[in-house]
């Protein structure tokens, strides 16, 4: 049975206004890691904050192992303090009138918790996120990233059967973001503690995600795990947000061949370019469709290639280098492709060079 | 209603009482929560505190009797109100002198704001201070001063004007319209100054520099970037100190009614005061008022369209200053001088006259303790700081309590009667004392339980007249705290009440304490909304102080007029520390 049920859930604000979620369901799944992924203003913070119990729905229901939490038809609404949850804020909300050890603490005190069991449990949330020896500090002297671990820890003092993260990485500073999403992850398998993680940010969500629901103005676009969200996007909106990506309109010229190759025709025609169909229903010659590759699997050649399905002449646009890698703006006819090539590629802007790809890394994608 | 008039309420921090903003009503499931029918009941209570003394003056305005006695419903006070030629003269005279008094005040403040924010005169920073010290003083020690020093007879200034020049007459009387002006426009200045600094202060300074750049000179930059810049906020500040001073109480009974000089407030209060008792005309103005008060905070919302000011000062940075010269000298001499006019010279006219034995002679045989220790034997007094000292504690506690509870529910909760709530306790703040003290008069008169008469009626008329102020102060102090600190206790595990004790109550207690403090010392110091409430055995030192000074006992005035002035540094004081101290940044 999934940890978490989000069946068929909407919230409206602004007296109806405003959809911020719209009949959204999706499941987390006993001990895994889940990432609701989306641009501010999706409802991802709102679907999580309806798990919590800080939100009523308007209509669907949300289930927290086997128990309904809400559901407004049946005018059930379980309060935040009886769901049995740990919560980390993205202001991290950390009590600035109590030391480390009260903030810790609160969630046991809070549900009458013995005095002896508090100071152990206190002690080792504490050690589980490395701020041993911070008890009686007060909560206002604490870095971000400590003030983070506190955070943290009390969320998880309790020994919650389901952790709710609201982008709790976003106010640290690039290199600590990366440190604290490690150790977070790190934490998450050790304890095997069902998370809910909200983010914008796509390449953090695939570096803690088991699985990734994506959303966009208060819908689910794909639910997925990171390999397949960034290798195999269903709508032209995912593989926008989880990565760079160049898009060409093409109509199919051919059959679909055995080997499950699909051949197209783009540009004013006379350019074809193969690629590996993953649809159920095969295309009908003559379709429209908007196909896409990504920056790093074109490459830039001198010469044409043998190992790839597509290759094109083009002539270099532009060039930047960034010490591990090179960009490059490439013209197909008039068609401009970006590519992310190697930094030893050494093309220059004007020069006439060879484009590929291999049919595998081509991809169909919905508007 | 208001326990506690416009004049008074603004006395703490809030430069504005925006009209609360309008929100579109969310669809919301009800649910019958403990919580959910709690919040009702503060609303529901909130509204009856409020609702019930307007209702009862709008009804007594079309009543044909005294409160509380048989009658008929009737239109004829109107009629007769609005058929004398003496209301006009009542609007025109109330229009005219108060809008005078706000263009003299604000053009002073201008010139004082600039000076201090844009100037390189010496000793800036302290005449800032001075120039905002008048502000605390209580408006009815303002008047008693300025009677000390220009009463026709025994004024000081008079005395040794006829002394030193051999004049047979007085040079000055303070009961006129030039009196009134006078008194009034000092006392406002201050309250003008304080906001235009701000918003001075707030404004980017690389708009005028880049005046300077382009090559205008200091004046320019002030005439043609630095004024119409800041125009619409003092325009919104005139309008509010235009409010302020028509529903001003203690200057034109203290000062006009003697001479005549008749506005709205004396004009009610004469009517019930004075023989025969004119109830009819009272309440039909003090009906009128109401309308154009609230007509008047509303074009003033509408001038600051959801604008506010900030008391606060100081982003950290100094705009550049202007060089004065020589003539900052000048500049500082101005500053000074208001301080001396408006705080200094009546203040310690009443210090030294509180240790004199005959007004207008100083000469040291005539010192004396005798006015303190009449004080100390005359039982009145006695009652009077008691009462003043439990009634107003009393009253600003339960404000704070209140208020809090209002406050909560209007900024945390989507509670369907929130809307209405926040306006209902945002309401007083438009109805002048002297009304409101008319309406609990008549609310209260013949109410089931015998509250009139009573010390209780004191706290609930100032509860009430403290909402706008109170809410207004909670409601901020709310705002400071990250929702996600509640919502974090919550998802942890604690109940409402649980988190209410361990995080709001803790997290909001400086406020509520600096709140409680002001709220003390502006009560302390009203008179209006009570003058009519307190009587045998309910005294308050502020009404006494009113009425010994109706009758002229000077001496026994200024003495009980320094202990009131005590009693409210003391509140404020201890409120500005606690204030200081207790916020911490980034709650």
């Amino acid at each position: 049975m999934p940890a978490v049920i989000f069946d068929q859930v909407t919230k409206e604000f602004a007296g109806g206004a405003v959809r911020a979620v719209d009949r959204v369901s999706f499941e987390v799944h006993e001990g895994e890691l889940l990432v609701l992924l989306g641009p501010s203003g999706c409802g991802k913070t709102t679907s999580l904050r309806m798990i919590a119990g800080l939100e009523e729905p308007d209509e669907g229901e949300v289930t927290i192992d086997g128990t309904l939490v809400s559901s407004p038809t049946r005018n059930v609404f379980v309060p935040t303090e009886r769901r049995g949850i740990g919560m980390v804020f993205q202001s991290y909300a950390i009590w600035p009138h109590m030391t480390v050890f009260e903030n810790v603490a609160f969630p046991l005190r809070a549900r009458r918790a013995r005095r002896a069991a508090i100071a152990d449990k206190v002690e080792g949330a504490l050690a589980l996120v490395g701020l041993e020896g911070f008890a009686q500090r007060s909560a206002t002297q604490l870095s971000g990233g400590q003030q983070q671990r506190v955070a943290l820890a009390r969320a998880l003092v309790f020994e919650p059967r389901l952790l709710l993260l609201d982008e709790p990485l976003s106010n640290l500073d690039a290199k600590l973001r990366v440190r604290m999403r490690t150790e977070l992850k790190e934490l998450q398998r050790r304890t095997g503690i069902t998370s809910v993680f909200v983010t914008h940010d796509q390449a953090e969500s695939m570096a803690l995600a088991d699985r990734v629901v994506v959303m966009r103005q208060g819908h689910v676009e794909q639910i997925g795990t990171p390999e397949e969200i960034y290798e195999a996007p269903a709508t032209r909106f995912v593989s926008e947000f989880v990565g760079s990506i160049n898009f060409l309109p093409a109509e199919v010229s051919r059959e679909l061949a055995p080997d499950g190759i699909v051949s197209l025709r783009f540009g004013d025609g006379s350019r074809a370019i193969s690629c590996e169909w993953r649809g159920a229903a095969a295309p009908a010659v003559g379709q429209q469709m908007l196909v896409s590759v990504r920056p790093e699997n074109l490459t830039l050649r001198p010469g044409p290639s043998p190992d790839h399905e597509n290759v094109w002449d083009c002539v270099v646009r532009s060039a930047v280098y960034y010490g591990d890698h090179r960009e490059y703006e490439v013209a197909v006819d008039d068609r401009i492709f970006k590519v992310s090539a190697p930094a030893r590629t050494a093309v220059e802007p004007g020069e006439r060079a060879y484009l590929a790809c291999r049919a595998a890394d081509v991809f169909v994608v919905r508007e | 209603m208001t326990g506690t008039s416009p004049t008074e309420a603004g006395l703490a921090a809030p430069a504005s009482f925006a009209l609360p903003v309008r929100r579109r009503a969310l669809r919301h499931r009800v649910r019958m929560t403990p919580g959910f029918v709690a919040a009702a009941g503060v609303a529901l209570f909130t509204g009856a505190l409020v609702l019930y003394p307007v209702g009862m003056l709008l009804f007594g305005s079309f009543w044909t009797s005294r409160p509380g006695l048989p009658g008929q419903l009737t239109l004829d006070n109107y009629v007769s109100a609005y058929t004398s030629g003496d209301t006009y003269k009542l609007f025109a005279t109330t229009v005219l002198l108060m809008g005078v008094k706000t263009l003299v005040a604000a053009a002073l403040a201008l010139a004082l704001a600039w000076i201090v924010t844009r100037t390189d005169t010496p000793f800036r920073r302290a005449l800032e201070v001075l120039i905002i010290t008048p502000y605390f003083v209580p408006g009815i020690l303002e008047a008693i001063g300025w009677i000390l020093l220009l009463s026709p007879r025994t004024g000081a200034i008079n005395v040794a004007a006829r002394q030193i020049f051999g004049l047979s007459d007085a040079p000055f009387d303070v009961y006129s319209i030039g009196g009134m002006l006078w008194v009034m426009a000092l006392g406002s200045v201050s309250f003008m100054f304080l906001l235009i600094t701000s918003a001075l202060r707030s404004m980017d300074a690389s708009l005028e520099e880049a005046a300077r750049a382009s090559g205008a000179g200091a004046m320019r930059t002030a005439l043609t970037v630095t004024l119409p810049l800041i125009a619409p906020s003092v325009l919104a500040i005139m309008m509010l100190s235009f409010i302020r001073a028509v529903e001003s109480f203690e200057v034109p009974v203290l000062l006009g009614t003697r001479a005549g000089i008749f506005v709205f407030t004396n004009k009610i209060y004469s009517a019930i005061q004075d023989y025969p008792v004119n109830y009819w005309l009272s309440t039909a103005l003090g009906a009128s008022f109401i309308p154009l008060t609230l007509g008047l905070v509303l074009v003033q919302n509408r001038v600051l369209r959801g604008r506010e000011f900030v008391v606060v000062s100081g982003k950290g940075y100094r705009p550049r200053v202007v060089r004065l010269g020589p003539f900052r000298w000048v500049a500082f001499a101005v500053c000074a001088g208001y301080f001396v006019l408006a705080a200094a010279l009546p203040i310690s006219q009443i210090l030294l006259g509180s240790f004199t034995r005959v007004f207008g002679l100083f000469e040291p045989e005539m010192l004396t303790l005798n006015n303190y220790t009449a004080l100390v034997s005359d039982p009145r007094l006695w009652r009077g700081l008691t009462n003043t000292l439990w009634v107003c504690a009393t009253a600003a506690v339960v404000t704070v309590a209140l208020c809090s509870a209002i406050a909560y529910i209007v900024t945390r909760t989507k509670h369907p009667l929130r809307r209405p709530l926040d306006l209902v306790a945002w309401l007083p703040w438009t109805i002048p004392g002297v009304v409101a003290g008319l309406g609990f008069l008549w609310a209260y008169i013949f109410f089931p339980l015998p509250l009139y008469g009573t010390t209780a009626l004191l706290v609930i008329a100032f509860v009430t007249g403290g909402l706008p102020l109170g809410v207004r102060v909670m409601a901020g102090g709310l705002v400071q705290i990250h929702a996600e600190l509640e919502e974090s206790a919550r998802s942890h595990g604690a109940s409402w009440a649980y988190m209410a004790r361990r995080v709001l109550v803790p997290l909001v207690r400086p406020v509520m304490a600096a709140a409680a403090l002001t709220l003390f010392a502006v009560f302390s110091r009203s008179v209006a909304p009570v003058v009519l409430l307190a009587g045998i055995g309910t005294e308050l030192l502020s009404v006494l102080l009113f009425q010994y000074t109706l009758q002229g006992q000077m001496q026994v005035v200024s003495a009980l007029a320094m202990i009131l002035l005590l009693v409210n540094i003391a509140g404020l004081a201890v409120a500005r520390r606690v204030g200081a101290f207790g916020v911490k940044e980034e709650v």
